[in-house]
């Protein structure tokens, strides 16, 4: 019921002809008597202050997200992956290994684009439905002999959707199987889109003292795979952009851990991996994101599997992500 | 005082329910069919569509197909764009007269589904056309069939250029069962053979 709501029910009762309501004699005894009001006036106590230490508890930092207005984060990201092998199967003999192994050995590739997001939905506990669409996509791939262009189709206009408090904490997300897979270009944007949203310290960190943080990430990738991150982060004040008057600036440093298993009968693959990384979030005033730098390097396992479980082949992927998401005026 | 205090109790239970908010309702799902942050169709929104559409289908049927006792196998195949218009509307009409093909398509052309961020979803929708003691009728066929995007080796990170066979050869390696791998191996024998001298293609010289 809204406060409006309230009101008029409270003047609908005062203009009652009907007399004023006086509480039973019995009741105001009981209530005046020394045994009682005692264990009630404690017990009051220990609500308010229950109370209190809940909100001083609350987050005092969160982003802040235009309602009714689309918001415009430019990007653009290097991500280099060198690919080696650990282990082939027999299989792997009538094929040109070699050949193969230099395609996707070591390859540099930068995408930049914009991301447009707006908060489509506001859920019944307050949390946000946000939808991030990667548009203007423009890629180029690397392999030590210049940068060639590459088209991202594939990726152009594909959107997330992630339901998020406004601490940043992802309490949901769907959209990813739309982007995912090899020649889809999903792998270049997936820690942008993380990115985008990254959880925030419960504070402002301030002069050296860190900020530790941890939380999970679940990215369902597929209906049968899901991509399980565990985050610990220490965060630390930073000095902001000095053309950024009232903005806060925070520097993260991160270790993060990833398994992920993919159950589709046809892909019987498994990948284990490790982040580090670093980087620096600069809000306004108000809080909106103005800036994030970030820098991640993976290493990850990727193994896939005979049907009785057996190792069959292991790679293993070094994939440094580097990139700044800046915020764009509305279009 | 008991009482009191149990009233007490509930009415600050409840308000605390009533900050968390409802749980568990489908609606608050973000992929949700219709929620603002469903940003893709799935099949069940497409046949619901589809569906509103059935006395459309036996319209054409009627005014095509009258008399007409057994149709064949009659369906429907397009594609949903990203603005939710249809693309490419083919009728497959089975053992019906020519006429209801265009009239089924030109239907479909009016159609209007969600505008999503997909790629184009390729639609098979079957109309199965009855007629018995209860007269003719068209009936809401249960399932549309939609041709789903292989997902390729999700795990790896593949370069954006790397070519489709390099791709298929790292598939092969990986995941492939025994038996593809043989049929590639036959299939590169039969191309590195020489051609067998049978007829007007038999070489000159032996």
């Amino acid at each position: 019921m809204t406060a409006e709501g309230l009101g008029s029910a409270g003047v609908t009762g005062a203009s009652d002809t009907s007399p004023p309501y006086t509480p039973p004699t019995s009741v105001i005894r009981v209530v005046s008597s020394a045994a009682v009001r005692r264990p009630l006036i404690l017990l009051v106590l220990l609500l308010l202050g229950t109370a209190a230490s809940a909100h001083a508890a609350r987050r005092s930092l969160a982003y802040k997200m235009p309602a009714n207005a689309l918001e415009y984060l430019g990007f653009e990201i290097e991500h280099r992956i060198t690919t080696e092998a650990v282990e082939l199967p027999p299989e792997a003999a009538p094929y040109d290994v070699d050949g193969l192994l230099q395609a996707v050995g070591d390859v540099t590739t930068t995408v930049s684009g914009r991301l447009e997001r707006t908060v489509a939905r506001v859920f019944r506990d307050r949390s946000l439905g946000l939808v991030s669409r990667v548009v203007a996509l423009q890629a180029q791939v690397d392999r030590g002999q210049g940068p060639t262009d590459v088209p991202l189709a594939g990726l152009e206009g594909k959107s997330v959707s992630m339901r998020v408090l406004d601490s940043g904490e992802l309490l949901a997300s769907v959209g990813w199987e739309h982007m995912a897979g090899a020649g889809r270009g999903g792998d270049l944007v997936r820690d942008l889109l993380l990115f985008s949203v990254l959880r925030l310290p419960y504070a402002v960190p301030s002069g050296t003292g860190a900020i530790p943080s941890t939380f999970r990430l679940r990215i369902p990738e597929d209906p049968l795979l899901n991509r399980d991150q565990a985050w610990t982060l220490a965060w630390t004040a930073a000095s902001p952009p000095a053309d950024c008057r009232r903005c806060t600036a925070m520097a993260w440093s991160a270790e993060v851990t990833e398994a992920a298993e993919d159950r589709h009968p046809a892909r019987p693959m498994s990948a284990e991996g490790t982040a580090t990384g670093s980087g620096v979030v600069v809000l306004n005033g108000r809080g909106a994101l103005v800036a994030h730098d970030f820098s991640l390097t993976w290493t990850r396992t990727v193994r896939s599997h005979r049907e009785n479980g057996d190792r069959r082949a292991e790679l293993t992927q070094v994939h440094t992500v580097t990139g700044r998401l800046s915020a764009e005026a509305a279009k | 005082m008991i009482r009191f205090l149990l009233v007490l109790a509930a009415l600050l239970c409840a308000s605390s329910a009533w900050a968390q908010g409802p749980a568990g309702d489908p609606k608050d799902r973000l992929d949700h069919p219709g929620a603002p942050t469903d940003r893709y169709l799935d099949p069940g929104e497409i046949r619901d569509v589809l569906h509103g559409v059935t006395d459309g289908f036996y319209g054409c049927f009627r005014s095509h197909a009258r008399g007409t006792r057994d149709v064949g196998d009659v369906a429907v195949t397009f594609k949903v764009g990203g603005s939710g218009a249809v693309e490419g509307a083919i009728a497959e009409i089975g053992g019906a007269p020519e006429a209801l093909g265009p009239c089924l398509v030109e239907l479909l052309g009016t159609l209007e589904f969600a505008a999503h961020d997909g790629d184009p979803v390729e639609v098979s929708y079957p109309l199965v056309y009855q007629v018995d003691q209860r007269g003719a009728r068209v009936l809401p066929y249960p399932v549309v069939f939609t041709k789903p995007r292989p997902v390729r080796l999700p795990l790896l990170s593949v370069p954006l250029d790397v070519a489709p066979g390099e791709l298929t050869m790292l598939e092969r390696i990986l995941v492939a069962p025994a038996e593809e791998i043989r049929a590639d191996q036959e299939e590169q024998q039969e191309d590195a053979s020489p051609p067998s001298p049978a007829g007007d293609e038999a070489p000159a010289e032996r």
